[in-house]
């Protein structure tokens, strides 16, 4: 709060670009009477960001950061307080305040079907936009070679960076971007936010990036924190204070607990898991292995190969990481092995029992999480957790002990009957978890269980897998997290649907180890082994190139 | 066992999904019953309330009580006379009127001299009718004609009539028509016996091809295929729902039927809702037929559309099956469930069909629901790549 105030009287003479003062949010209560009992989506928030500065917005799900964003661009009224942006109140003149704002949501609406060109066209003629400023966008977003590539073709990060040149044709002065790099990969994520640097730099504009991501808030000059609708810090991420806190993710985490209770998922939860499970593992140990998985999509003619070859073995109790950038194939390879896609060669087993052979048998050993945590949205908690016991045959009073227990561990209790669609995202992810593990099974499937969770509930979560882990549970997860990489035993590297290695975390990173960088972080492994391997490709497609101009009789004569 | 509890939870838990929600629940039972009464009420192709214009260029007792007898049918509501031949042509094109006649003034005399020489067939009334109406036109002419009868046979008591020696209706065939099982030719009752049909299945089929459609959309499709249930296990608790609400949209109409519309209910209703359930399972198995080509719900929805208006006219419910030609087209209806469940539910409410001739309608029911229920299974496996 001191910085802030100091910022403050620091820039007194020049008018910050957004004003915002004891703003408060309360959703369903009567607009403007705040209640007792009604909790406020946003609780009196006071901040000031200039014209040219780049602020991060972190804090968990649930803290209030879309709220917050909505509200700036005046798509939510204000129960209290007031925002100015330029001087202008989105309320009273939202016209004027839409003019000089650009927001990308969560999910950015581009249109799938249409090509990157024609969106961007679409979006010039929506705000009024000029025509000739989108092959500059396309340039600088390094989109220029996909002009004509559907939208709904492009990777996850490309999708991003077309949605900000979609905001950016209106020559906005506030860019608000809401999580712009969920589900994006760190590559991607690196060069997004190289863009919006750039952008601040040249073209003098402000930014408010949220985000759950704290090494990415890391990189910003300043840091608002909220949690719970308040803001709880305002500054940089950087300073004497956060360093002796242990860095900043240390920081941000005691100073969220302060204001949100810990849940600890505790003895009992071991105990339920430890209980003695019915199927033992096969003799070598082995619960899942992968003999030259192949997957090819596409027409003879023009066949493409999401994944090339892959082989593994994960024993018993190993947490076991897919790793890898989107469309790498480790989604690919993760659902052939849980048999919801049939490999085109290559055989895969489960506790020693060919998918290919009894899918039915092999897939009752798997618990398994989908990505985005996929659930009866309008079932109850506990509606979910039954139909998930009951498809693995469970019944009677063995059934509700479990699902009794689950609700219990997993703090679920408060929400057993509350629809799961308007479940706040760390309690989704909880009760997924609890849905895939309620049959207590030998080897658990997790697709991407972190993405998008805030920092405090991935790392109670890990603790959860961990404790499975040592209870006897295999457990394969992929992950774009690299600092979640850290708490795999061994992790495999997927890269244009090929395995590149299978190491654990420190051998990974003992790859990469330069006199430069002696300490790589698992981000800097990643980057480098993927540059690596594009280097090769490239060295090798020079090479075949070169090798077919000898071959050539056409380009020998000429060279002679 | 265990493959009973999963069944059972399946079933459990896409019963909850339907129900839990409000909205969805309303939509179970509300559109239904507003397409019962609108079906009933506004679709129907009984011709009454018409209007006629009438130019009558000879005024005589007899004419007046031709016309009398016109205006004084259930049928005709309202007559309009014209002065001239201009304003009839007037309005027919302003379509103020469905039909007009013209009778010319000699109608009387040759009427009378006629009858007089006792024959027939001596006075001419003209009947223009407004052509773009095809079916209500042949049925006011039909009308027409029949009053025309009556007054030619009943105008033999008429007092300014000359006393005849003779018989007047000597050598003329007298056609008594009576409707069997639908005595007052009610079309709401062919309507409703139809409409059990119709809107159960689409009840059934909507339910079916868009719970799995819903399913792959929310990602939770995945589970169900990573769960130790079996494909076909998935087909069949994805079933029982549907049927069982389309069933409860039945009972609704049938209730409807007996206690608002009065449709006497003569058959076996046992019989009925055997017949009803074999006809929703061939349904809903077109419906997850759809559901498993589709990747969306608005997939989903058109294939349910591309489905049911061509199911409906290749019934019999719009028109009889055997006035569809060409004729490829009648054998195309030989593989639509509705057309044959059409026949047992009008038998069955309306005349009491004996036993074989219903189950000589179900067998096709029969085959048609294992055809599409593997079908179904088939492309479901050959979808999970």
């Amino acid at each position: 709060m001191q910085q802030g105030v100091a910022s403050f009287k620091n820039n007194v003479q020049k008018k910050p670009l957004v004003q915002v003062l004891g703003l408060t949010k309360v959703f369903g209560g009567q607009e403007g009477a705040i209640s007792e009992n009604v909790k406020p989506a946003l609780k009196h928030i006071s901040l000031n960001l200039q014209k040219g500065e780049m602020a991060a917005l972190v804090g968990p799900d649930g803290a209030g950061k879309t709220t917050f964003l909505r509200l700036l661009c005046g798509l939510l009224i204000p129960s209290a307080g007031e925002i100015f942006i330029n001087g202008l109140s989105p309320v009273s003149n939202p016209d004027g305040v839409k003019e000089i704002i650009g927001y990308m949501p969560q999910k950015f609406g581009l249109y799938e079907d249409l090509t990157v060109i024609e969106n961007l066209n679409l979006y010039v003629e929506l705000n009024n936009g000029k025509r000739d400023e989108i092959d500059t966008l396309l340039e600088f977003a390094g989109l220029s070679s996909f002009r004509e590539r559907l939208a709904g073709k492009l990777s996850g990060g490309m999708k991003q960076k077309l949605g900000l040149c979609c905001t950016l044709v209106s020559n906005p002065k506030l860019l608000l971007l809401d999580e712009p790099s969920v589900g994006v990969d760190p590559l991607s994520r690196r060069e997004l936010m190289h863009i919006v640097q750039k952008l601040v730099k040249e073209n003098d504009i402000t930014v408010i990036w949220s985000t759950s991501y704290l090494d990415e808030a890391e990189k910003f000059e300043r840091v608002f924190l909220f949690s719970e609708g308040q803001k709880i810090y305002d500054g940089s991420p950087k300073g004497p204070e956060i360093e002796l806190g242990g860095g900043f993710e240390g920081f941000v985490i005691k100073k969220i607990e302060e204001t949100r209770p810990k849940t600890s998922v505790g003895r009992a939860f071991v105990r339920f898991m430890e209980e003695k499970s019915e199927v033992e593992a096969p003799k070598n140990g082995v619960t899942i292995c992968a003999r030259n998985l192949t997957k090819v999509y596409g027409t003879r003619k023009n066949p493409f190969t999401a994944a090339d070859n892959i082989s593994f073995e994960i024993k018993k109790g190993e947490i076991f990481g897919l790793l890898g950038p989107n469309g790498a194939g480790k989604s690919t390879t993760f659902k052939m092995l849980c048999g919801l896609i049939r490999p085109t060669s290559g055989v895969c087993s489960i506790m020693g029992v060919k998918m290919s052979e009894n899918p039915v048998l092999a897939r009752s050993y798997l618990g398994y999480m989908a990505q985005k945590f996929s659930l009866f949205g309008n079932l109850s908690s506990k509606q979910n957790l039954n139909f998930f016991a009951g498809v693995h045959g469970l019944f009677g009073f063995e059934k509700n002990r479990r699902i009794a227990a689950l609700l219990e561990f997993f703090d679920l209790k408060k929400y057993e009957n509350t629809n799961t669609e308007s479940l706040p995202l760390g309690y989704k992810q909880r009760l997924a978890l609890s849905c895939a593990i309620v049959h207590r099974p030998p080897v658990l499937f997790l697709d991407e269980p972190t993405s998008g969770v805030d920092p405090i509930s991935r790392r109670e979560f890990w603790e959860q897998i961990n404790l499975l882990s040592k209870g006897g549970t295999t457990v394969l997860v992929t992950t774009h997290f690299m600092d979640e990489a850290q708490f795999c035993n061994r992790i495999s590297l997927i890269y244009k649907g090929k395995s590149l290695v299978t190491e654990t975390p420190d051998g990974l990173k003992n790859m990469v180890k330069t006199s430069e960088n002696p300490n790589p972080t698992m981000e800097d492994a990643f980057i480098e082994l993927i540059l690596r391997e594009g280097a090769a490709n490239s060295e090798n497609a020079a090479k075949s190139a070169r090798i077919n101009q000898k071959d050539s009789p056409g380009a020998g004569k000429e060279g002679a | 066992m265990a493959r009973f509890t999963r069944l059972f939870a399946l079933i459990i838990k896409e019963f909850h999904s339907v129900w839990r929600d409000p909205k969805s629940r309303s939509l179970l039972f509300i559109p239904p019953i507003l397409q019962l009464f609108l079906f009933s009420h506004a679709a129907t192709l009984d011709i009454e309330n018409i209007s006629l214009a009438v130019l009558c260029e000879d005024s005589t007792p007899v004419s007046r009580e031709f016309l009398s007898k016109i205006s004084g049918s259930k049928y005709f509501k309202k007559i309009i006379f014209v002065k001239n031949l201009e304003g009839l042509k007037n309005a027919l094109d302003t379509e103020t009127v469905r039909g007009a006649l013209y009778i010319k003034n000699d109608f009387t005399k040759k009427y009378l001299a006629a009858q007089n020489a006792g024959k027939g067939g001596g006075a001419e009334v003209e009947l223009i009718l407004d052509g773009r109406h095809t079916n209500g036109s042949q049925i006011i002419g039909a009308y027409l004609t029949q009053i025309t009868a009556d007054f030619e046979a009943s105008s033999a008591v008429l007092p300014f009539s000359v006393p005849q020696t003779s018989n007047v209706n000597d050598g003329m065939i007298m056609v008594s028509t009576r409707n069997r099982y639908n005595p007052n030719l009610y079309y709401h009752w062919f309507i409703i016996s139809s409409l059990v049909g119709i809107l159960s299945m689409s009840m059934v089929l909507l339910l079916s091809a868009l719970s799995l459609a819903r399913e792959k959309e929310s990602g939770t499709f995945d589970e169900l295929l990573v769960s130790p249930l079996k494909p076909y296990e998935i087909l069949l608790g994805k079933l029982v729902v549907p049927i069982f609400f389309g069933c409860v949209d039945g009972v609704i109409i049938l209730l409807a039927a007996k206690f608002v519309f009065g449709l006497p209910l003569l058959g076996n209703m046992a019989l009925y809702f055997f017949a009803l359930i074999c006809f929703l399972i061939s349904v809903s198995g077109v419906g997850l037929f759809i559901s498993s080509l589709t990747k969306t719900q608005q997939q989903a929805m058109l294939g349910v559309f591309v489905f049911m208006f061509p199911a409906m006219i290749l019934s019999g419910y719009s028109a009889p099956v055997e006035n569809i030609t060409p004729e490829f087209l009648q054998n195309l209806t030989l593989f639509n469930p509705l057309r044959f469940f059409l026949v047992i539910s009008k038998g069955i409410i309306l005349k009491n069909i004996n036993f074989y001739l219903c189950i000589l309608n179900l067998i096709p029911i029969i085959l048609i629901s294992i055809f599409t229920l593997y079908t179904a299974n088939y492309s479901f496996k050959n979808r999970l790549e």
